[in-house]
């Protein structure tokens, strides 16, 4: 079932469907006839008026139904209202999806067939429809259907004329009520101006009041200069205004009678004159609402009825909402023992008339007993809604002892008193209170945060500032911008503003936003250098990186900026960099010296091999050069001998005999002394003993027979000088040739050595001179090596040759002589003064000619053995240099040779691959 | 003259030409009677004969000798004679000595006359003749040959 909807003007129309009075009502003979008329002319069994209240539907007319009512939920004409210019057809319920299931279809009194037509006020309010009801589907023609238009609208006339009428007799009997009460005000007064009569109420007003006073004495008109000049216009009723003496003003319609005036008086009751002015009450009103409409008919007494009806209209339109809003109120006022919250009514004296339940814990909380004055908080506001300065409806906020409430206040003119409605909202202020609280402890919290974070930032060496995406500075730390103030005015601007104050030229910082914007869009971060000058004069370096939010990340929304000075990594790296380059140069420079240093090196150690060759070739020529000296000049004089003497005087035999004697095989040279002695000894006793010759003559023989190298058994020898003619003389010849025959023999080899040296040298010079390579002998140059260093070789030192005589090598012979007589000296050196032994020797292993000089010197050390080669290096103590190996090292590498080193207590061998 | 010479003067030279030089030179300075002189061509060879002349009462008063020789050399020679023959005049003969040796060998004691080779006959003939002096010997010992010269 689809329950109605409420139409958009639900409140205005129910309000207007109240205003009519009609709900509820008796039954009306013309609505009567409009639903006989529907009935009869559609031809259904039921038809009807319906009223739709808030919720029900009403009848205020029906043709074959009893119910009066029913809900509004079940109602078709609740659907009808909703359409005011249409029919609302429903020709099948039972067909019908919104009806099938209601209750008035299924049951009493089974609604098929529904035809209804809104009931439209003029203000335009759908407040109810005619219908025409069926118990079975039919159709309605169209004659039908525009009679039952007819007679929605003639309905709606009906029912408003009908409310106005009644409004209107309404009214004149309100009117009449109150000029009957009225009544007990009137002034009758005669032509003279004399009172003759007056209503009761008056006694109250005026109570010295009496029968035949003067009016212009009581009282003064307004317009009129007194009773007379009122009378003169021949007026049978008019409207007068008038003051007594204590100018309270009265107002009064006043009635020409024969002879008299009759002047029904009110009080002008108005802000400015009170009821209590008059001495009067509320309660000598009841019909004060009445009373307002009379004066207020009053005011425009002189119109047309029918205006005064329209505004009775609307006024009374205005009460009824108010009517509605006090029954509410009423309705709560009726009953505010059972109101859960406080109602306290106080009167114009400030009196407590009223309090309910509820209240009395409030009232004794303020201390309230009978007088409200003592609430501070309210008895103001009291006071002046009953002094008409407030609206009549006041709200107050009222805070007291840690409790709040909520007052509202309302006055009730036709009552005269105040109720007072209390509500406490102690807990929901408290709640407010505490999460306010909260929320105070948590901004407090985040701007502790806040601060810490800016804190952390602003220590950070780094500078650091936050963009938003626009560019708009959203954070700087101090280390970015030292100054406070600045810093304050960058926030919200841009990079561009704060760059144009600073006076940055345009292209700089155009290039520069764009160079931003780059990098948003391509969402990756930046890294580069910045060089800049600072305001010393500085010239700074700074690492700058951008960081754009990372995209898609709706919280991540800033550009982080961080620089970073690194003017000191950047000078120092340059620092660096001019070092190395410094020290390339000094690297450059010392391989140069270097290079230099070699060259000189091998200079002087060609000079030095040189000198020692030199010396040892000194020596080994002095030799040789003495003996061939000495051995010419002894030629010399002995032959001056010869030829002076000795050779005249010695026969031819004689001669012979001492040639013979000198070439007589005896290579010493000279006997032994202590055996010439014995000889000398031995032959002298022979000469004395055997030859008996005298001592004198023995001593000198014999003297010449060991100077002739003839000895004591030599007897031939010796037979044939004692033969001769002069045997001293003869002794002297033979001594003489013999000593030629020596010397030359000396000379002879002294010469060979020499030759030999010599030859030795030019081997060597000319080697130094030639650089080609020939066929070098092993066992030659070996040899040669170990002549020129002879005058090393030192008594100490044995060397053993093991050499293959057919060896070769294809080198420069030079090289050669440098590695054999540089590790022969190194062996030398390394044996020293001890007895010693070197063995070299050569041979052919694998295809390669090997050459081995071992020593059994001391061993080398194992972590000097790599080292060996090296310029510098040397076993031999730090007075000795190791020069030699160094240029052996070098030639070795040119020829592409091999060396090897073994080295064990004894046994250090130099092995050469050659 | 029956004289058994008192007084030796050695002669070591590892070259024989030397030794033969020195010999014909020598004989003609001194009466070979009265002064024994020997040649040897090593160190090993003199000490040894020198201990058996020592033996026959003959004083070494005068050692010539060379600076370079295989096995012994003139210094280690030298150092072992005048420690058993303090009084003996020590001369070297060489080819080839640097100076800062010879005055090692000198300070040290050891040496008292350096002679270079080749030398002159009268250098060596000094040396004799102050030695025979120095041992005030019968100065006849000495034979004057100036001619020879």
């Amino acid at each position: 079932m689809k329950l109605p909807e409420e139409p958009l003007n639900e409140e205005a129309r129910i309000r207007e469907l109240l205003s009519l009075n009609i709900l509820d009502s008796e039954a009306d003979a013309n609505l009567d006839m409009i639903t006989e008329l529907a009935s009869s002319v559609c031809g259904t069994p039921i038809a009807l008026i319906s009223l739709i209240d808030s919720d029900r539907q009403w009848f205020k007319s029906r043709v074959g139904l009893s119910a009066t009512e029913t809900p509004r939920d079940y109602a078709f004409c609740a659907h009808a209202i909703n359409q005011p210019d249409e029919v609302f057809l429903v020709k099948d319920s039972t067909q019908d999806e919104r009806f099938v299931d209601n209750p008035l279809v299924t049951g009493e009194p089974h609604v098929i067939f529904y035809c209804g037509v809104p009931i439209v006020t003029e203000a335009g309010n759908a407040i109810g429809t005619v219908c025409a009801i069926d118990n079975q589907p039919r159709e309605l023609n169209e004659f039908q259907i525009n009679s039952l238009k007819m007679l929605a609208q003639m309905a709606a006339k009906f029912i408003q004329s009908k409310y106005e009428t009644d409004f209107l007799s309404d009214q004149l009997s309100a009117m009449n009520r109150t000029l009957d009460n009225s009544g007990a005000f009137f002034l009758k007064v005669n032509n003279e101006g004399n009172l003759l009569d007056f209503g009761g109420k008056w006694k109250k007003i005026l109570p010295e009041l009496t029968e035949g006073q003067f009016f212009d004495e009581l009282f003064e008109i307004d317009g009129y200069n007194g009773f007379s000049e009122l009378i003169e216009e021949h007026k049978t009723r008019k409207f007068v205004n008038f003051k007594d003496k204590k100018q309270r003003s009265f107002k009064a319609s006043m009635l020409r009678l024969s002879g008299r005036f009759m002047l029904m008086a009110l009080p002008d009751i108005s802000l400015n004159q009170k009821l209590s002015d008059y001495n009067l009450t509320i309660e000598d009103f009841p019909e004060y609402k009445e009373l307002t409409d009379f004066m207020f008919l009053n005011e425009i007494g002189r119109k047309d009825l029918k205006e005064v009806e329209r505004m009775n209209l609307r006024i009374s339109k205005q009460n009824s909402e108010l009517k509605k809003a006090l029954l509410n109120i009423e309705k709560l006022s009726s009953f505010p023992d059972q109101n859960p919250n406080p109602v306290i009514r106080v009167g114009r004296d400030m009196q407590v008339i009223y309090f309910n339940q509820s209240s009395k814990h409030l009232l004794s909380l303020f201390d309230i007993k009978n007088d409200f004055s003592g609430f501070d908080h309210l008895s103001d506001l009291v006071s002046l809604l009953f002094g008409g300065f407030k609206e009549m409806i006041q709200e107050e906020v009222v805070s007291f002892q840690g409790r709040t409430f909520v007052f509202s206040l309302v006055y009730y003119a036709e009552h005269d008193f105040v109720n007072i409605y209390g509500f406490e909202i102690t807990n929901y202020t408290n709640k407010i209170t505490e999460q306010s609280n909260d929320l105070k402890e948590l901004n407090f919290k985040l701007s502790t945060q806040e601060n810490f974070l800016q804190n952390i930032f602003d220590i950070l060496p780094a500078d650091v500032a936050l963009f938003d995406k626009e560019m708009r500075f959203r954070f700087i730390n101090k280390s970015a911008v030292k100054d406070d103030e600045r810093r304050q005015w960058m926030i919200g601007k841009t990079e561009r503003e704060y760059a144009e104050m600073r006076g940055v030229p345009a292209e700089r910082i155009d290039k520069r936003e764009a160079f931003f914007k780059n990098i948003i869009l391509s969402g990756k971060s930046e890294e580069w250098i910045e060089e800049s000058v600072n305001s010393d004069g500085q010239t700074r370096y700074f690492l700058r990186t951008l960081n754009p939010p990372a995209l898609n990340d709706e919280y991540n929304e800033f550009v982080i900026a961080y620089g970073l000075d690194i003017t000191e990594q950047i000078v120092s790296k340059k620092k660096l960099e001019d070092l190395n380059m410094n020290l390339e140069k000094i690297i450059e420079k010392q391989t140069r010296e270097n290079i230099e240093l070699n060259a000189t090196i091998s200079e002087t150690e060609k000079l030095v091999a040189i000198g020692e060759l030199t010396m040892g070739i000194a020596h080994d020529l002095n030799s040789p050069i003495a003996s061939i000296r000495v051995g010419a000049e002894s030629i010399r004089e002995t032959l001056e001998d010869l030829f002076h003497g000795l050779i005249h005087d010695c026969t031819r035999e004689e001669l012979e005999f001492a040639c013979n004697n000198a070439m007589d095989g005896k290579a010493v040279p000279f006997m032994s002394g202590i055996k010439s002695v014995k000889e000398r000894t031995q032959i002298e006793s022979y000469l004395v003993n055997d030859r008996h010759l005298t001592k004198e003559l023995a001593s000198k023989l014999a003297d010449g027979f060991v100077k002739a190298k003839i000895e004591h058994h030599e007897k031939l020898k010796i037979e044939k000088v004692l033969n001769s003619r002069h045997p001293e003389d003869f002794l002297k010849l033979m001594k003489s040739i013999h000593t030629i025959r020596q010397m030359v023999d000396t000379i002879f080899h002294a010469a060979n050595r020499s030759a030999d040296v010599v030859s030795d040298l030019r081997k060597f010079t000319r080697s130094a001179v030639h650089q080609s390579k020939e066929c070098v002998n092993i066992k030659d140059s070996v040899t040669n090596v170990l002549r020129v260093l002879s005058s090393n070789l030192k008594g100490n030192v044995d060397i053993h040759l093991e050499l293959d005589g057919e060896c070769c090598v294809t080198a420069i012979p030079r090289d050669v002589f440098q590695v054999w007589s540089n590790v022969l000296k190194n062996a030398f050196e390394a044996i020293g003064e001890k007895p010693g032994d070197i063995w070299i020797r050569s041979f052919v292993r694998e295809g390669r000619t090997i050459v081995q000089f071992e020593n059994n010197g001391p061993m080398i050390p194992q972590d000097v053995l790599p080292e060996i080669f090296n310029r510098f290096k040397s076993t031999k103590g730090a007075d000795n240099t190791g020069f030699g190996l160094n240029i052996v090292k070098r030639i070795l590498e040119t020829n592409q040779w091999d060396v090897s080193i073994t080295s064990q207590t004894d046994a250090t061998i130099f092995e050469f691959l050659l | 003259m029956n004289l058994f010479p008192k007084i030796a003067l050695i002669c070591v030279d590892d070259d024989p030409s030397i030794l033969h030089v020195l010999h014909f030179q020598l004989q003609k300075m001194i009466d070979t009677n009265a002064v024994l002189c020997e040649f040897f061509e090593s160190p090993e060879e003199a000490l040894s004969t020198m201990a058996s002349i020592t033996e026959q009462n003959i004083d070494i008063i005068y050692i010539l000798s060379d600076y370079q020789m295989p096995k012994m050399t003139g210094e280690e020679f030298l150092r072992v004679a005048k420690r058993r023959y303090p009084k003996v005049t020590c001369v070297m003969l060489s080819g080839q000595a640097d100076e800062t040796a010879v005055e090692k060998l000198k300070s040290e004691g050891l040496l008292d006359i350096f002679i270079a080779k080749p030398w002159s006959e009268e250098k060596l003939f000094d040396t004799v003749r102050n030695v025979l002096k120095e041992s005030e010997l019968n100065p006849s010992y000495l034979l004057l040959k100036q001619k020879s010269m």
